[in-house]
């Protein structure tokens, strides 16, 4: 086995391969392989149902993936990866800041962080309201503020800008940028192709849970010979717009 | 469409959703297990209907009300809870509490009927040959006095089922759901016993009471049914309770648990208190605050 | 367009303890449209809509449903719809329509494209199906009325615009579908009317031509940017200190 030497900027933070995943008898990941770099915004794009969340959460290791392999290279860390789930929860009872401070507690940082966390994400004026008084995209923001609790190398986020209005969504998005600034690896999945393509240094498409497409937004388009992401989304999934495909069934 | 109509609908949903969920049906294993160990330790099955009742009694005691939390205690919460949606259908909120009582009364009865009908029907082939005759006079053992036990086990298990509905009502959105109802199985369980121990100790129940006073527990008017009407018909030793209480007690616990659970819904008990809370410390806050200025000014 | 209206919201209010989530709101909803509210986040748009369906009580103004009388007068899908596991897609429309003696659960999933998924249980439906389920749930009945909470939130770009094509379907003679959403393109290729909340407030509202004339912009970004400004922070009602 080739052994490496030096851990340098090319050694990839995240290795996955051939990974595969099924529920029951559908398969949702099939044969899924690639690296994630630090330095790098890489968004995972594609329909829904084609096993984002699935593969997001066996990043994180929410589950166990049946097949392949998923291995973090980064730098030790007390929290190797930071996470946002698609649907963030909070326990109740505790205030924005109660909530992130907790976090923040288990990697040994002060109410300061939290403040800080908070206004990253321009959470500050709702610190003190309670988590369960909160909106539905001002929840998702506490969410992010989460997972960039402990500066982990890797930050997964599925899904962050769903629900938010499109100034909030523009701001995540500089947000994941700024993340990649100081060295960590950012993976995440959504839906605004525009803001993917702006912002994503790198974009897998996931499509009928296989990795479609691999490249920079400008790669893909070129390959695909269009103009955007979204057409190139439209041009490289294989169900027709506007019917749902629904895997292990015969549709 | 009739209330009659919503009400069947929403108590089919809720028995579905019982017999789907795998751990109940393991709560049902369990307690068969439960039971037959009892029964081997204690022997009642060889002697017939009523010494096996007998030796179930303490267990159930304990059971029952185990069972009634576990169904009730998350009956309108997490995904259980569609009520902004039901909110749109003409479906009233009686309907709605007794549809979901009632599928969920129903699952405990499969959970707890179950494994008692089994032991039944054990009885029934291993006991003494007074077992194999229905006899309905006095003295004499009999199938019959086993049903009976069964269905004060159910009522007493509709009763439990109505208070764990009630507290998860009034708790839910908070973190103490799941230890309130906890408190309600202790509450149950212990609770009229000590009560009744407690003034008895200190004087204030006389012994012409106690009967009584016992009757105000659940847990302690289904032990007294139980011995009045299951196994006093056998011994002639009756008298242990107040039946009409007992019975008045029972009912009284069901119609204000399923009271409480109607009233509950629409209001965020919970919430309301710590909003209640929140307004008189902002108002502390503010006073202190004017108490500050004018002692500057 | 008609002068009939299905909905009238006269000064409502929402306060959570001290803060006013809603103030003064007072909007006429018109019959057979499709009519859009838009807001940055915290803006009330979920409180609004909960309102009128009835899950939470305003503490001022009034709310009246001028439509039809029918046995569903509004059909309501929550931002996030709960549905309990076990059940397949079809069992679940079935309890539904069940209550309202509604179509047959193949003929609602037909209506929102989700046939092929019928048979299987709802806590193995990806985002994207669970919220059309959740619309197929919101149409039980024909309700004159239907309010959607964020439907294509969550959904890829083709699914959203297929929710929106549905939900322009839903909206016709006598039809009315209410929907909240934060993709504003969509919302300009469908919508008739829209209402513009901010900070609890109706900030305008009208349609789309009347919008952009006021505001002096083509594009419904461009009314929202004039409205609210920078958005890159979430205004916090009550939250000022």
């Amino acid at each position: 086995m080739y052994i490496m030497t030096e851990i340098s900027r090319e050694t990839p933070t995240l290795t996955l391969s051939k990974v595969g995943h099924s529920y029951g008898s559908i398969d949702v990941l099939d044969d899924v392989s690639f690296d994630i770099r630090s330095g790098e915004v890489t968004a995972i794009i594609g329909p829904n149902g084609a096993g984002k969340t699935t593969l997001l959460k066996a990043i994180v290791g929410l589950h166990d993936p049946a097949r392949g392999e998923i291995r973090y290279n980064g730098p030790a860390a007390s929290r190797p990866i930071g996470y946002l789930q698609q649907h963030p929860a909070f326990r109740p009872g505790q205030t924005v800041k109660e909530a992130i401070t907790f976090y923040g507690s288990l990697v040994d940082e002060s109410e300061l962080d939290a403040d800080a966390r908070l206004e990253q994400v321009g959470l500050t004026a709702a610190a003190d309201r309670a988590v369960e008084d909160l909106s539905g995209g001002m929840t998702r923001l506490a969410g992010i503020a989460q997972a960039t609790v402990g500066d982990p190398p890797l930050v997964v986020l599925d899904e962050p800008a769903s629900g938010l209005d499109p100034g909030m969504s523009v701001r995540i998005f500089e947000v994941a940028e700024e993340l990649t600034e100081t060295g960590a690896a950012v993976l995440l999945s959504s839906h605004d192709l525009a803001l993917v393509e702006r912002t994503a240094d790198r974009v897998l498409l996931l499509d009928d849970g296989t990795v479609a497409r691999d490249g920079s937004p400008a790669l893909i388009c070129s390959e695909l010979g269009v103009e955007s992401l979204l057409d190139a989304f439209e041009a490289a999934i294989s169900g027709e717009a506007g019917t749902v495909t629904v895997r292990g069934e015969t549709a | 469409m009739s209330r009659f109509r919503g009400f069947g609908v929403v108590a089919w949903r809720e028995l579905l959703t019982v017999v789907r969920t795998r751990s109940y049906l393991l709560l049902s294993a369990g307690l068969l297990l439960v039971f037959v160990g009892v029964l081997r330790v204690a022997g009642g099955i060889g002697g017939g209907y009523v010494p096996t009742a007998v030796d179930l009694l303490l267990p159930l005691e304990l059971l029952v009300p185990l069972v009634a939390v576990a169904l009730g205690y998350r009956a309108f919460s997490g995904e259980n809870d569609d009520r902004p949606v039901l909110r749109t259908y003409p479906l009233s909120k009686s309907a709605l509490v007794a549809g979901v009582f009632a599928g969920r009364f129903v699952g405990l009865a499969g959970i707890v009927g179950g494994p008692l009908v089994a032991v039944g029907l054990a009885v029934s082939q291993i006991g003494g040959p007074e077992s194999r005759v229905f006899a309905v006079h006095h003295g004499v053992d009999s199938p019959i006095l086993f049903v009976r036990f069964i269905a004060l086990t159910l009522c007493f298990g509709a009763v439990v089922l109505a208070m764990a509905m009630a507290v998860s009502v009034l708790v839910r959105n908070s973190r103490a759901a799941l230890a309130a109802a906890l408190a309600v199985l202790v509450a149950v369980v212990a609770g009229g016993d000590l009560v009744a121990l407690l003034g008895l100790s200190a004087g204030s129940i006389s012994d012409d009471l106690l009967g009584t006073v016992l009757a105000v527990g659940p847990n302690a008017a289904y032990r007294g049914l139980v011995l009045e009407s299951v196994v006093g018909v056998v011994t002639d030793r009756s008298n242990a309770i107040n039946v009409p209480a007992a019975v008045f007690g029972l009912g009284g616990w069901l119609g204000v648990s399923l009271l409480i659970v109607w009233f509950g819904l629409d209001r965020r008990p919970a919430l309301l208190l710590q909003n209640a809370l929140d307004r008189a410390r902002s108002l502390g806050l503010r006073r202190r605050l004017w108490a500050r200025l004018r002692r500057r000014g | 367009m008609s002068d009939r209206s299905v909905l009238r919201l006269d000064g409502v209010a929402k306060s959570f303890g001290t803060v006013d989530v809603l103030s003064d709101i007072s909007v006429s909803i018109p019959a057979g449209e499709l009519v859009a509210v838009i807001g940055p986040n915290g803006s009330g748009k979920t409180t609004l809509l909960r309102a009128i369906v009835g899950d939470l009580r305003p503490t001022g103004g009034s709310i009246s449903y001028t439509g039809p009388d029918t046995n569903r007068p509004i059909g309501y899908l929550p931002q996030r719809p709960t549905f309990r596991s076990g059940f397949t897609a079809a069992e679940t429309l079935a309890f539904y329509s069940a209550l309202v003696d509604g179509a047959a659960p193949e003929i609602l999933l037909e209506r929102v494209g989700l046939e092929a998924a019928a048979g299987r249980n709802v806590e193995n439906l990806s985002g994207g199906m669970r919220q059309l389920l959740g619309i197929a749930q919101a149409i039980v009945g024909d309700p004159p009325l239907v309010i959607l909470d964020e439907p294509a939130s969550g959904l890829d770009p083709n699914m959203s615009e297929y929710v929106f094509e549905t939900a322009a379907e839903i909206a016709s003679e006598d039809r009315t579908v209410l929907l909240s959403s934060h993709d504003l393109t969509l919302v300009e290729e469908t919508a008739d009317r829209v209402v513009v909340l901010h900070q609890g407030r109706v900030a305008a509202s009208g349609t789309l031509e009347t919008l952009s004339s006021r505001f002096g912009t083509d594009s419904l970004r461009g009314v929202l940017n004039a409205i609210v400004g920078d958005t890159a922070r979430v205004s916090v009602l009550g939250g000022e200190q």
